[in-house]
């Protein structure tokens, strides 16, 4: 009795979904039911956030620079289905990938240049920080993420000059003992110089002493 | 006469010179300036003949200054096309329909053990995993197994083969061979490149455990936001559980492609991340197990059913994770080999559950070699309880293991297990082992 009500609870869950799933599938044959977005502006900035809280729950963090856009569509679809991701998250942290990888050429759904980046007219240090570098590098500055250097330390990353951080801010850099490197400008390539003056100022006021 | 003549005729001729300024002296003076002027003339033809000819030398110089730049025009032009072209081509390829990958992972390792009856010997594995997609409508995978046996010859597998239609945002259907969705090691964790240690963990293996391993029928599963937070399911029926033809296997919890007792296996998962460093889960599985006939006879079946959980922390450098899955099999009449006849065997009850936690150095030092090591503990433990052949794989087991990562998923594993088996030697065994993911 009660195994024929489990059967009946099953048939009847799978019958929900496809009646769900149906305005969706209806979208038309040979079209991306759901295809992945990168429209907002801030989708890789939501994509750094996602990869630092999702990509490491069974795995280590995959480098950006591993593969290709290409590959990285196909492989963002295929963790979507076995690490069950929702369609959102898998788009932003594809999204992040793309735009960390330097490759400049983008895989299906690539976005046009500077619509998944954050725009950085009138956001402050604390803003651009708080969008594409707290992911890894945390609220506190210490690093959320294996290898990721702790800013609060008093001979640490902060103890170098302003255009040697601006220099590793701008092309990426590999701490010592890091497992992989942070990608240029956080993966966030729409930020300019003044954005990246601006941030690493804020990252001095915030987490250590002041460097000229 | 002729004096007086001479003499008015040279005064006359003084006269005229004083008159016009011509005097012996000044003609000779003058021949010395032409001679001077003759040879600064000659000196400035010559430089003038000079300069000529350092005219035309850069003339043809320049010519063929053109000559090149126009060569390099039209090899900039060339290349320009060229990289148009195959730019062309790479923006047509990344935006094909169909678009695939090979991933996968390959195994090589070494293993030492005292105790029991094995012996030590190298083993290799490749793991192929053929991602292919349909814009991001539809993906198909599949991963094979090949490994090498004792004897020499190749074992072939196929992990899992389905088709999977992301049919929205929270939910895709799956169909075909697929990693059973009970509980997180076997879904997720299983592949060398992942494991933290070079060996599963008691009970959750293919030989005796109660793991549920793969299955083959179809399943809906997909992720959801709660708040600002995320849950997974999963809910599947497929073909079951079968009982192995050798006892001490237990249950066979691989997906095959038949049905022997025409009775489907239903179950699912669910899942949250109640933080984001933080997942648990709950399954279940209910299925009916059939008798095997042996030399012949009536059999029956009994009920299986399957109940697990699971978590993870995973935070900075550490990994902390842990799973428990409970079994219970009803009592049934079956039979084990071919020359058995079917009698009955009681129910059985399998507890099997492990705790691992694993630090990587490279919170401790900036070291770049020793930030690359990682130790790594786990606890795991297989209990069966109810027909004897059953237990013979009981097991408590510690394992205690040192990882150098390469890369993100390249690594040197070295472990040393300790074995205490409840109705078989105790062994001790170290394994190293290298794994690649791709």
């Amino acid at each position: 009795m009660k195994a024929t009500m489990i059967k009946r609870t099953a048939i009847l869950a799978f019958v929900l979904m496809g009646v769900l799933a149906l305005p969706a599938l209806s979208a038309g044959a040979g079209q991306s039911a759901v295809p992945l977005r990168n429209t907002a502006t801030d989708a890789a900035a939501r994509g750094a956030k996602a990869w630092s809280e999702n990509c490491n729950r069974c795995h280590n963090y995959r480098n950006p620079k591993e593969t290709s856009d290409k590959n990285w569509h196909v492989i963002a679809n295929h963790m979507r289905v076995l690490a069950k991701f929702p369609g959102q998250t898998v788009s932003d942290i594809l999204a992040f990938l793309q735009a960390s990888d330097n490759s400049g050429f983008g895989g299906m759904g690539t976005p046009a240049p500077g619509s998944t980046t954050v725009p950085s007219q009138g956001l402050s240090g604390e803003e651009i920080y708080n969008q594409t570098c707290v992911a890894c590098h945390g609220g506190n500055g210490t690093g959320l993420l294996p290898g990721v250097p702790n800013f609060t330390r008093e001979n640490g990353p902060l103890a170098r000059s302003d255009d040697e951080l601006l220099l590793h801010i701008a092309n990426g850099y590999q701490s010592p003992g890091s497992p992989m490197a942070m990608p240029p400008k956080g993966g966030n390539a729409a930020l300019k110089n003044s954005d990246l003056r601006a941030v690493l100022s804020y990252i001095r006021e915030s987490f250590g002493k002041p460097q000229h | 006469m002729t004096g007086r003549f001479a003499t008015i005729l040279a005064a006359t001729a003084v006269a005229l010179m004083l008159l016009t300024g011509f005097s012996p002296i000044a003609v000779a003076q003058s021949n010395d300036e032409l001679l001077a002027r003759i040879e600064a003339l000659e000196q400035k033809l010559e430089n003038i003949g000079k300069a000529q000819q350092e005219l035309e030398d850069l003339k043809r110089q320049l010519f063929r200054a053109q000559e090149n730049s126009s060569q390099a025009l039209e090899k900039a032009e060339s290349a320009e096309q060229n990289a148009s072209a195959a730019m062309i081509e790479a923006q047509a390829e990344s935006n094909a329909t169909i678009q695939w990958h090979l991933a996968g992972y390959g195994t090589a390792d070494y293993t030492n053990i005292d105790g029991g009856r094995e012996t030590d010997a190298f083993a290799a594995a490749f793991n192929p995993i053929f991602l292919v997609g349909y814009g991001d409508l539809v993906t198909w995978e599949s991963e094979l197994e090949f490994s090498t046996n004792r004897d020499g010859s190749t074992k072939t597998e196929i992990e899992f083969s389905n088709l999977n239609l992301l049919a929205t945002d929270w939910l895709t259907f799956t169909a075909g061979k697929f990693l059973s969705p009970i509980g997180d090691f076997q879904a997720h964790l299983h592949p060398t490149w992942i494991n933290k240690l070079p060996f599963r963990p008691a009970g959750f293996a293919e030989d005796g455990g109660n793991e549920s391993l793969t299955e083959v029928g179809f399943m809906g599963r997909g992720a959801f936001f709660l708040g600002s937070r995320t849950a997974n399911y999963s809910i599947f029926v497929g073909n079951g559980p079968q009982l192995s033809d050798e006892a001490e296997e237990g249950v066979k919890y691989e997906g095959s492609g038949g049905d022997v007792n025409d009775n489907k296996a239903f179950g699912g998962r669910i899942g949250f991340h109640p933080l984001p460093y933080l997942s648990v889960g709950f399954s279940g599985m209910r299925s009916k197990v059939a008798g095997r006939p042996g030399s012949g006879g009536s059999v029956t079946h009994g009920d299986l059913n399957l109940q697990d959980f699971d978590f993870a922390f995973t935070r900075g450098e550490w990994d902390i994770r842990g799973e428990w899955v409970r079994s219970d099999l009803d009592p049934l009449v079956t039979a084990f080999g071919d020359d058995e006849a079917p009698a009955p065997i009681p129910g059985t009850t399998w507890n099997s559950w492990y705790a691992q936690a694993a630090y990587r150095l490279s919170g401790l030092t900036e070291n770049t070699v020793f930030g690359n090591l990682e130790p790594v503990f786990r606890y795991s433990q297989l209990n069966a309880k109810g027909f004897q052949e059953f237990k013979v794989n009981n097991e408590d087991r510690w394992t205690l293991g040192l990882n150098y990562w390469f890369g993100p998923s390249l690594v040197a594993k070295f472990a040393f297990a300790n074995r205490d088996f409840e109705f078989q030697e105790d062994q001790h065994v170290v394994r190293l082992q290298m794994s690649f993911g791709f």
